[in-house]
């Protein structure tokens, strides 16, 4: 009896790895396998065009003493995550909390403010939003009619040049608010009934209630956006190219130009392997922290 | 329990994460490949790379029932594109038995690509190479040498002029055919310069092309702009004093010092301190313009190649009348700095398993009139002086003055520079990153010129090695 029963259970596993065998190739195929790779190349010189040459630390050893535009890309990166990151997410739930009673026109609004995470990493946008923030753009434009300064030259200073691109990922805030939303859905409503009657107002009903019980959602989503902001490439190679001063030059963007436009394919490697670093490091004390601040309504 | 079991998910969700991290980058720099095509906005008129762009295409032409299949590719503009196509197609239907595979795309993206296919092996049977890449390709044997071809009389050379030829050889031996020649030239908006009653001679020293450019922003309020986008500029002040900036070996700059890096960074400081020359606002707004500084009327003269004028004033006003003449020359220069440059050139792959058609190929685009009255100038001036000949013929306009600066500059010009060595591609982007520093006064030009003089050879030393 004990024997047949872990008969079925092996066929059983035989046929969930058969099941899930598709996902297992393509993730050794063209994940597993190039990441090891990668790893390998970032202790060599390689310029695709001849076989890769060991140099030991070296990459490692130039981009930590030498490089002093790695460290500006880096700190430029760093500032853009933990900048348009908290305000993605104040934005989103805010959007989804005016969004929450279960009317029609809610469901067409949260399909609008969707879209803009779709279209957001385009080239088109990444143009049009060149366009805005041209000296004789729209956003000039706007300023102008209200009487503001409409001569901001918005990407050529260094000090405004990274907010084009921080409004951008702001804009984007369509899939956070989403789960926001289906956070929020899952809010019992006894607990406001019951802060109702206890005379607790919206304001504190929000932060007592709300906040508390969408903590989970929040460190999914911090998560989340926080590792697509270290990610981020498109708009800062499309709409400013890095410039001026390099004051936009993502990580991945210097990355990218160091592997395919110089074609430093080892180089670029141990960069990609430092920022696996960071973000694994950024990642493990937000699970750390979330001890802290997270409640879950389980525990 | 349940918290263990959150948590376990927690951790899991993050690895997942940071393995899409990790494919991130790559697959963030496919999707790149078409952005810096359709990113196209605003073509600098001065770099041959920012003016030609097109999204990527890869078309099948000729018959389907052929037994010789060639792969091309080539870099260009949209003109390029549907002559080089037609030319092909015009190959095709003479010779039933090959067809062709073409991908063009634009100049950045081409390198990337053909990288990744010398990697792979999967070389195009014919590649439109360029002189800065060339000594690259032929040092990893990525190219086919092409001597047989030329002994055994496949491609008729007969009417090329030998120092074209030779351009696309390395020891002796021919890895690349010119496919045209170009040179530098400063194209000027002669109906401003008319109304200002300059005449704008052959070669201006800087010194007077700058006092011009003054003497224009004060009577029209147009400006110029000094090119920063690579080392060209740095590299003709070298030239001009019979040195070569970046020599094929050695793993460091051909000059000793500092003094010429200096020469061009201070050229750099002065015309951005001036006010006939385009601020650093309107250098970057142009990115989000579709018209070049010339067709908004803010510039009256782009540096650029003659090859690339037509297309530079395509979008130009009509009725304006264009001069074409030398780039500046340095004041107590001994040498003309002035060349003619092989504008790109066909290889043929190594790998290829149709050498010997694909040379049939390079025969008929360098001899048959007929090719040629299709592809006109598009990659300079044709070399067989037969062709180009019956070619300029029947050019008019700014087209004809375009390809007449050829043999008017080829009576001074000296011998081109050597192939650049790897590495110079990084040079050329520290140029462009001090001349930015440089312009937005975060460092002098002296601090320029040093900061220049240590990197650059840092880099060519590290890309020797």
């Amino acid at each position: 009896m004990q024997q047949r029963k872990t008969v079925i259970r092996r066929r059983e596993n035989l046929e969930g790895y058969l099941f899930i065998m598709p996902f297992i190739i393509g993730f050794l195929l063209f994940t597993a396998v190039p990441i090891c790779v990668s790893f390998y190349l970032s202790f060599t010189k390689y310029d695709i065009l001849s076989s890769p040459r060991w140099t030991g630390l070296s990459n490692y050893i130039k981009m930590f003493t030498s490089d002093r535009v790695f460290w500006t890309c880096f700190k430029v990166t760093l500032f853009y995550a933990f900048v348009s990151v908290p305000l993605k997410l104040f934005m989103s739930l805010m959007v989804a909390m005016l969004l929450m009673k279960p009317k029609l026109e809610n469901g067409i609004f949260r399909a609008i403010y969707y879209i803009p995470s779709i279209l957001g990493g385009s080239i088109a946008i990444a143009v049009v939003w060149c366009r805005l923030f041209a000296t004789d753009g729209a956003i000039n434009n706007i300023l102008g009619t209200l009487g503001l300064p409409d001569d901001i030259s918005w990407l050529s200073r260094t000090d405004t040049a990274i907010w084009t691109l921080i409004v951008l990922a702001i804009w984007q805030f369509g899939s956070s608010m989403l789960i926001f939303t289906s956070g929020l859905q899952q809010i019992p409503t006894e607990l406001y009934e019951a802060a109702r009657v206890d005379g607790a107002g919206k304001i504190v009903q929000f932060f007592r209630i709300t906040l508390p019980m969408l903590t989970p959602v929040i460190f999914f989503n911090l998560v989340q956006q926080l590792i697509n902001g270290f990610m981020a490439f498109t708009s800062s190679y499309v709409i400013t190219g890095g410039a001026p001063l390099n004051s936009t030059l993502f990580y991945s963007v210097y990355l990218y130009q160091q592997a395919f436009q110089f074609s430093k394919m080892g180089y670029a490697s141990a960069m990609a392997w430092f920022m696996l670093f960071v973000v694994a490091l950024m990642t493990i004390l937000l699970f750390k922290s979330s001890d802290r601040w997270v409640f879950y309504e389980t525990k | 329990m349940k918290g263990t079991k959150s948590k376990l998910l927690g951790i899991a969700v993050a690895t997942l994460m940071m393995a899409e991290t990790m494919c991130g980058c790559g697959s963030a720099a496919q999707t790149t490949e078409n952005a810096a095509a359709d990113s196209a906005v605003g073509a600098t008129a001065g770099s041959e790379a920012a003016a030609e762009e097109t999204t990527e295409e890869v078309t099948s032409i000729g018959s389907d029932s052929a037994q010789t299949t060639l792969r091309v590719a080539w870099w260009g503009n949209q003109v390029r594109n549907d002559r080089t196509v037609e030319m092909l197609n015009l190959y095709a239907s003479e010779h039933p038995e090959v067809n062709f595979e073409v991908e063009f795309i634009e100049w950045g993206s081409y390198w990337e690509k053909l990288a990744t296919e010398a990697a792979g092996g999967e070389l195009p049977d014919i590649i439109q190479m360029d002189y800065s890449y060339l000594l690259q390709y032929q040092q990893k044997n990525l190219l086919a040498n092409m001597n047989e071809f030329i002994d055994n009389g496949t491609i008729d050379i007969s009417n090329c002029s030998q120092s074209t030829i030779d351009s696309g050889k390395v020891d002796d031996n021919l890895y690349a055919l010119c496919a045209g020649s170009s040179a530098q030239c400063l194209l000027y908006n002669k109906t401003v310069t008319d109304s200002c009653n300059i005449e704008v001679p052959e070669q201006w020293t800087w010194q007077e092309f700058l006092e011009v450019a003054q003497q224009v922003y004060d009577q029209t309020g147009m400006k110029i702009e000094i090119l920063s986008n690579d080392e060209r500029t740095m590299e003709n002040l070298a030239r001009g004093e019979g040195k070569v900036l970046l020599p094929s070996e050695g793993g460091a700059l051909g000059v000793e010092d500092s003094s010429i890096p200096l020469k061009y960074f201070q050229l750099i400081e002065d015309t951005i301190n001036s006010d006939y020359h385009v601020t650093v606002e309107e250098l970057a707004d142009l990115s989000s313009s579709d018209q070049g500084f010339l067709a908004q009327n803010k510039t009256w003269c782009v540096f650029t190649y003659n090859s690339m004028c037509v297309s530079v004033v395509a979008d130009c006003d009509e009725s304006i009348e264009w001069g074409i003449s030398m780039w500046p020359s340095y004041e107590g220069d001994t040498v003309q700095e002035a060349y003619v440059k092989p504008s790109m050139f066909y290889s043929i792959a190594e790998t290829s398993e149709n050498k010997e058609e694909a040379a049939k190929v390079l025969d008929f685009i360098t001899n048959s009139i007929e090719a040629n009255q299709i592809l006109l100038t598009d990659r300079g001036l044709p070399v067989s002086s037969v062709i180009s000949a019956e070619i300029i013929e029947g050019l008019s306009g700014i087209e004809r003055d375009a390809m007449d600066y050829i043999p008017r500059i080829e009576k001074v010009a000296t011998t081109i520079n050597p192939p650049s060595p790897s590495g110079s591609g990084e040079v050329g982007a520290l140029v462009t990153s001090l001349v930015e520093q440089v312009r937005y006064g975060q460092m002098s030009a002296q601090e320029a010129a040093d900061e220049f003089f240590v990197q650059a050879n840092e880099i060519l030393q590290e890309a020797q090695e």
